[in-house]
């Protein structure tokens, strides 16, 4: 009967699309991802894939070696940092963040950081490992660097006390790690602490090295050593949520109360850390504005080459979204957490990539007015370097797998 | 009853206890997995080391849990009435009272945040 039959609504329509959008499309992928990393065989996939990912990029590592740098990358002479550096950075940046926020717990003894400690600790040994294996792949000659280091030290280079700190900070987190697995806590503390000062001074000692360099404008000035500390403490707190949140997947584990309120306390220094930044930021482009060869970048990042990394990547996938998820998570939904810190991972690799290559983009003839310097400068990573990072986050992925099955969720003994 | 009992901060260099009334024992955890059956956990990567490293499995408010072989020292208290709860309070200043960890003897603590009675 014609009259049974009662008329569509156009908010019917939309409502239908919608849950059919949201639970074939977004659940769907959202479960998939899950029921790829809830403990099934598919874990060893996943192992194998970044195994295979790592030993590409190694192929593809030594064949830049044969071949050359200057041929298998895309720096230049004025372009001479490039995308290996950033992502040195961004893994450095991410382990001295796990070691300082591992370190309240498990150097401080702040009973609600101690169950993500041990994770913590692991994670920054790998991230900084990840960091030296990029980095390695960008110096021409790395072993010769490693011995020049012990046996003609140039104590006024900025560089040399990088590669001297954070050599230091990699051994000291790893003795760290290795007293927790023997469940020897004080001698852990101990290293930690050690960790923790040659981390905070090798990583402000890495802001310094772009604030002290003269020619590069963009860079110069006190800002960079305060920035990276803070910085870290923000990726730390992302990186945590992030990978605690896979670990219980991987294990199927359920979460207790005390690892629930770590996860809370985590967040929230997380969202202020968010919110530091932005500051921070706001004021990098007040500031920069009214310097000339700065001004030229922030244009750039505003309206120009760097806007899409800027807007998108760095200011609403690193900042502005996840402040807003967790907020509204009240630093209880896990997922909605865990949603956030994916978007801070990505969102910081941009973040640091726009710091380095940004600030090489503005020629040092720029403001002489030389003809042929008059533009801004580009610079596109290549093939090799990509598979070079690609290595970084291979090594990550494998070991934190590897972790997750080898030490059953790093569980914390002290009480 | 038993409650784990602990301060905001704990000391890592000696296993200091937290109040007068605390004593440290060995309690039995509880390895809790987040799949229904046992069946299912049967075809999960973590199935070997979790049926080697506990007993008694079984399925338990819609997980899989098992009493793990290797047990850990806590330091406990056991309050049994409210009057005795207060007077605890009353003693050591603001606690606070939430889940601990799964044992199989406790699944309580109380955490001292005051400053009394340290």
């Amino acid at each position: 009967m014609p009259n049974d039959i009662k008329p569509v609504k156009v908010s019917d329509i939309m409502k239908d699309v919608a849950s059919s959008f949201d639970s074939s499309i977004a659940s769907n992928w959202y479960s998939n991802i899950v029921g790829f990393l809830s403990g099934n065989k598919s874990f060893y996939v996943l192992l194998g894939l970044s195994g295979l990912l790592v030993f590409a990029a190694a192929m593809t590592a030594l064949n830049a070696i044969n071949i050359g740098y200057r041929h298998a990358y895309g720096v230049s002479r004025e372009v001479p940092w490039g995308i290996l550096i950033s992502t040195y950075i961004f893994f450095v940046v991410t382990s001295t963040g796990l070691c300082i926020i591992s370190s309240i717990g498990h150097v401080f003894g702040v009973k609600d950081f101690l169950p993500i400690a041990k994770r913590s600790v692991f994670l920054s040994v790998v991230t900084i490992f990840a960091g030296f294996t990029v980095i390695f792949f960008d110096i021409e000659n790395p072993l010769r660097m490693a011995l020049y280091n012990v046996i003609s030290p140039n104590l006024t280079s900025n560089i040399w006390w990088m590669g001297t700190l954070y050599g230091a900070y990699m051994v000291f987190m790893a003795v760290e790690f290795i007293f927790l697995l023997i469940e020897k806590h004080k001698i852990a503390m101990y290293a930690g602490l050690a960790g923790l000062i040659s981390g905070i001074a090798a990583h402000s000692n890495l802001g310094a090295i772009f604030g002290m360099l003269h020619g590069r404008e963009f860079w110069y000035g006190p800002f960079m050593p305060i920035y990276f500390i803070a910085s870290a403490m923000m990726s730390g707190c992302a990186a945590i949520i992030f990978f605690t949140w896979l670990g219980y997947r991987v294990n199927n584990e359920r979460m207790d109360k005390p690892m629930e309120r770590a996860m809370e306390v985590v967040g929230k220094l997380c969202t202020v850390m968010i919110a530091v930044l932005m500051f921070f930021t706001v004021w990098k482009l007040i500031i920069g504005s009214v310097a000339p060869a700065k001004y030229e970048v922030i244009k750039s990042m505003l309206h120009g080459h760097f806007a899409v990394n800027f807007w998108v990547f760095e200011v609403l996938m690193g900042m502005a979204a996840p402040f807003v998820l967790f907020l509204l998570s009240r630093w209880r939904n896990l997922n909605m957490m865990f949603v956030a810190s994916s978007l801070m991972v990505v969102g910081i690799f941009f973040m640091r990539f726009d710091l380095v290559i940004a600030g090489e983009a503005v020629p040092s003839y720029y403001e002489l007015g030389v003809k042929e310097y008059s533009h801004l400068l580009s610079y596109s990573p290549s093939f090799s370097e990509i598979m070079i990072v690609s290595a970084g986050m291979g090594i990550v992925a494998m070991s934190f797998l590897l972790g997750e099955k080898v030490f059953k969720g790093h569980k914390t003994e002290i009480h | 009853m038993k409650f784990i009992v602990n301060r905001r901060t704990v000391s890592l260099v000696e296993s200091k206890k937290p109040c007068d009334e605390a004593r440290e024992e060995l309690l039995t955890p509880l390895d809790y997995r987040t799949v229904k059956t046992l069946d299912e956990a049967r075809k999960k990567i973590w199935y070997k080391d979790w049926i080697k490293g506990g007993v008694n499995h079984r399925e338990e408010d819609g997980a899989v849990v098992c009493d793990r072989k290797v047990k850990e020292k806590q330091w406990v208290v056991d309050v049994d009435s409210l009057e005795e709860l207060i007077d605890f309070q009353g003693k050591y200043g603001e606690i606070m009272i939430s889940n601990s960890s799964p044992y199989k003897e406790a699944r309580t603590e109380i955490r001292i945040l005051g400053v009394k009675g340290i």
